[in-house]
């Protein structure tokens, strides 16, 4: 049960990469993440999935959590790179065209 | 005044074991109420104060219920409730360290003095120290003198170490008492024995998660007044007596939409603007089918929710791969559509949620292969959920898992 982040700031763009399991055990650190990446003053906002190994319902609705934010603030969010198993997931549940557009 | 050490210490340790005494050996048996209440007797006692009380955080931060007292002329009448920030215990919720007032002046207007119901007339001095779990102020606890006193180092110590104790005995409980009403309300709502529907052979199961108990998940079943079958699976985020509830009001304005609308679509559609509303932090996915009056067909709309499995006798199961729509909750005005298709004799429809297929160590897809497999055999609605069950390897899954197979007679 990790999960490690980072963020990193080009232009107006923030960018949060995430690597391991994202679960209900440690999705606050995600949500954290996106929130004060999305007070940053960013316009963009965007959460790098390459390095993500797991996603269960309680992620997925953390990435829905942080779109929908980012609407109310009149900024941009986005995933990128979501790969194997968490692109499967996102696409099956109907979720990883709201969340990649 | 005797140095730390010597008699002073032994005084304080005998002090402390006998307070442990008290929060050990009365936690299994008394309320919490009763308990704090007794621990604020031994306080007044054991701090030679007039006074003490406890106020307990509410659910949103906002302010300090009065849940225990001691040693007041009279007890509050009505719920005492004091807005973090104001009086003495809200000027220690705010700060999380201990406050001592040497001379209380009783504020003249009754609206205003928010320690007031809470110490007795006359009361000269006050001391009043957080609770605290994992380091957040859950409550606070405080206690009045009819005498001025300047209270010492170690009074505010020994006041620090009741706190600790009323604060790991108050969040023991509640955490207790979450789980058995998450448990009650979910056995409420759940029946395991589902309602019989005339011609439809129907079966459900639901597994606590070894880690999170009980947690979002549910199933219904229900005949409409149309002669329309609903069935119903979903998942709330979340997991505890907070997941429970909220799945309890999302399943019962479900079950009020359909009431409305035979059209699956619809009632997702009326149900997240519900949710958005009036529960703007939920989200859930969930799968709603209604079954034509003669069961022969099935018109589904999904919301974010795993593909249902279509069993066909003789036939390999299928996943049905149709496009879901977001999940509730998820976004404003989101699109929603159905999908319809026909339900032959002996066929079927299989629900289930995620914790039956996703597993750390591989891929989604690989377990909703296997899953697939697995229920290929099944001959009715019950063996299909048997089947479902083995998935689970005889473990406790992580998640909780809801499962409802239905089949056409």
């Amino acid at each position: 049960m990790t999960l490690s982040l980072s963020t990193t700031r080009d232009a107006g763009t923030c960018t949060v990469s995430i690597a391991g399991d994202v679960d209900m055990a440690t999705v606050t650190d995600l949500e954290r993440a996106v929130a004060a990446a999305l007070d940053s003053g960013a316009e963009v906002v965007v959460v790098d999935l390459a390095a993500v190994t797991f996603i269960d319902s309680a992620g997925i609705n953390a990435l829905l959590k942080g779109r929908r934010l980012a609407d109310e603030r009149a900024r941009r969010f986005r995933i990128a790179n979501p790969a194997g198993v968490v692109h499967d997931v996102l696409d099956m549940t109907g979720v990883l065209a709201h969340l990649t557009g | 005044m005797p140095r730390r050490g010597g008699k002073a210490l032994a005084d304080s340790e005998e002090k402390v074991r006998r307070l442990q005494a008290v929060t050990d050996a009365a936690l299994s048996q008394l309320g919490l109420e009763d308990l704090l209440h007794e621990l604020l007797e031994r306080t007044l006692d054991i701090l030679r104060a007039d006074s003490a009380a406890v106020l307990l955080l509410d659910q949103d931060g906002t302010e300090l219920v009065a849940t225990a007292t001691a040693g007041l002329d009279r007890e509050p009448r009505h719920e005492v409730r004091v807005p973090v920030g104001h009086g003495l215990a809200g000027a220690v919720a705010v700060r999380g360290e201990p406050v001592a007032v040497e001379r209380y002046d009783r504020a003249g207007d009754g609206a205003t003095d928010f320690d007031g119901a809470l110490v007795p007339a006359r009361t000269a001095s006050l001391l009043g120290v957080p609770m605290l779990s994992s380091g957040r102020v859950v409550g606070v606890l405080h206690i009045g003198t009819l005498r001025p006193r300047s209270f010492t180092a170690d009074d505010i110590e020994l006041l620090q170490l009741v706190a600790d104790r009323a604060g790991l005995a108050t969040e023991a409980r509640r955490s207790h008492l979450d789980r058995a009403a998450a448990v009650a309300l979910q056995r409420s709502l759940l029946p395991a024995r589902p309602p019989t529907v005339p011609g439809l052979d129907v079966a459900v199961r639901y597994v606590p998660g070894a880690q999170v108990g009980v947690g979002g998940d549910w199933y219904d079943v229900f005949d409409l007044p149309s002669g329309h079958v609903g069935i119903v699976i979903g998942d709330v985020a979340g997991s505890g007596l907070h997941a429970a509830v909220v799945m309890g009001r999302i399943r019962s304005a479900l079950r009020a939409y359909a009431m409305e609308t035979d059209d699956p679509a619809d009632v997702l559609t009326r149900l997240d603007r519900k949710v958005q509303r009036f529960e703007p932090d939920a989200m859930a996915t969930a799968v709603y089918a209604v079954l034509g009056p003669g069961l022969d067909t099935v018109t589904l709309s999904n919301a974010g929710h795993l593909p249902p499995v279509m069993m066909r006798p003789d036939e390999p199961s299928t996943l049905l791969t149709i496009r879901p729509d977001l999940p509730l909750g998820a976004y404003r005005d989101a699109g929603r559509h159905n999908t319809r298709m026909p339900l032959e004799p002996g066929q079927g429809l299989f629900l289930y949620t995620d914790g039956l297929v996703e597993r750390k160590a591989r891929g989604i897809t690989p377990g909703l292969r296997r899953m697939v497999t697995v229920l290929a055999a099944a001959a009715s609605a019950d063996a299909t959920c048997n089947a479902a069950m083995t998935l689970l390897d005889n473990t406790a899954p992580t998640d909780d898992v809801a499962v409802l197979a239905v089949r056409r007679g």
